[in-house]
């Protein structure tokens, strides 16, 4: 090693001997590691080409779409069967059991009720 | 083939062009994270972290300049960064390579103890001088490029240089004998 801290010149002594305890063993492998954890990263690093963002999106898209799909499809089975259910709970508690409040000769009869029939039971005669 | 070809082709998405850089700088890359982390494991990581931040920053180097100090730059940054965290998370560990208090004669265990001697006599001086004398007598960069790497004034890197420089050198002196023959 040189006397002189100040000397601008390298101080190969030194130098050297930091090297030594520097350098790594085995720099192939290193190498070979940054290259392989680039390639993973190689979309992040050269960015993503349009199809490749189009199918990105395709799988989480198609699994959306597809639950939606079975969320329609049971809300509108569970809607139609519990449609007569929901009918008849509004109306009984405001009647009589066994009651509608209409005749039931409007209901059982195969044919429309005739129109004087209706407006009598409006009225009140 | 010139560091900035290399880089331009690296750019351009050359994996081959990349993986001739990260050949010829890797040795550098891993001296100049070592000499700021404690832990061998945490430079590499440092360095390939370097590398793969350099690989994304490619755009913005300018080929009119060498390309070693941009790259050493990255390294310094990520190595400094990697060692921040570490403090805190206050994690304190013992190096594998702590000089042992045992008298070992045979000359491996002689270089051993000599080479964590200097590891910790430059891991004792502050972070900026570490890597000033590491670039400028390990891997020969200039006063000037040095202050490129390091973002202070030429000035500023004569005075670590001649700090670290001192400091090594007495840290050293009770290893002279012993090191002729070892190193």
């Amino acid at each position: 090693m040189r006397g002189s801290p100040f000397d601008h010149r390298q101080d190969r002594e030194l130098g050297e001997t930091l090297r030594a305890v520097l350098s790594a063993e085995d720099d192939t492998s290193f190498v070979e590691r940054v290259l392989a954890r680039a390639g993973e990263l190689r979309h992040n690093v050269y960015g993503v080409e349009w199809w490749e963002v189009l199918s990105a999106w395709a799988r989480p898209g198609l699994v959306a779409a597809a639950v939606g799909l079975i969320a329609g499809i049971t809300f509108w089975f569970s809607g139609m069967s519990g449609s007569t259910e929901s009918m008849v709970a509004l109306g009984d508690p405001l009647l009589p059991a066994g009651e509608s409040g209409l005749p039931s000769a409007l209901f059982a009869a195969s044919q429309p009720p005739d129109l004087n029939e209706v407006l009598a039971l409006v009225m009140g005669n | 083939m010139e560091d900035a070809e290399l880089a331009a082709l690296a750019h351009a998405g050359d994996r081959e062009a990349f993986g001739e850089l990260v050949r010829r700088f890797a040795g550098q890359a891993r001296r100049v994270a070592r000499a700021v982390l404690g832990s061998d494991a945490d430079a590499d990581d440092a360095a390939q972290d370097a590398f793969l931040a350099a690989l994304k920053s490619l755009g913005r180097y300018d080929p009119t300049r060498p390309f070693g100090p941009w790259l050493m730059r990255i390294v310094a940054n990520a190595a400094t960064d990697r060692r921040r965290r570490q403090k805190v998370r206050a994690a304190v560990q013992i190096s594998p390579q702590t000089p042992s208090t045992e008298a070992r004669p045979d000359q491996v265990a002689l270089r051993l103890e000599f080479h964590s001697a200097l590891k910790t006599a430059l891991r004792s001086l502050p972070e900026r001088r570490r890597i000033a004398v590491v670039l400028f007598d390990v891997e020969g960069y200039s006063h000037q490029e040095i202050a490129e790497v390091l973002n202070v004034p030429v000035g500023t890197v004569r005075s670590d240089v001649f700090h670290a420089r001192r400091a090594l050198r007495a840290a050293l002196a009770q290893w002279k004998n012993p090191k002729e023959e070892i190193v």
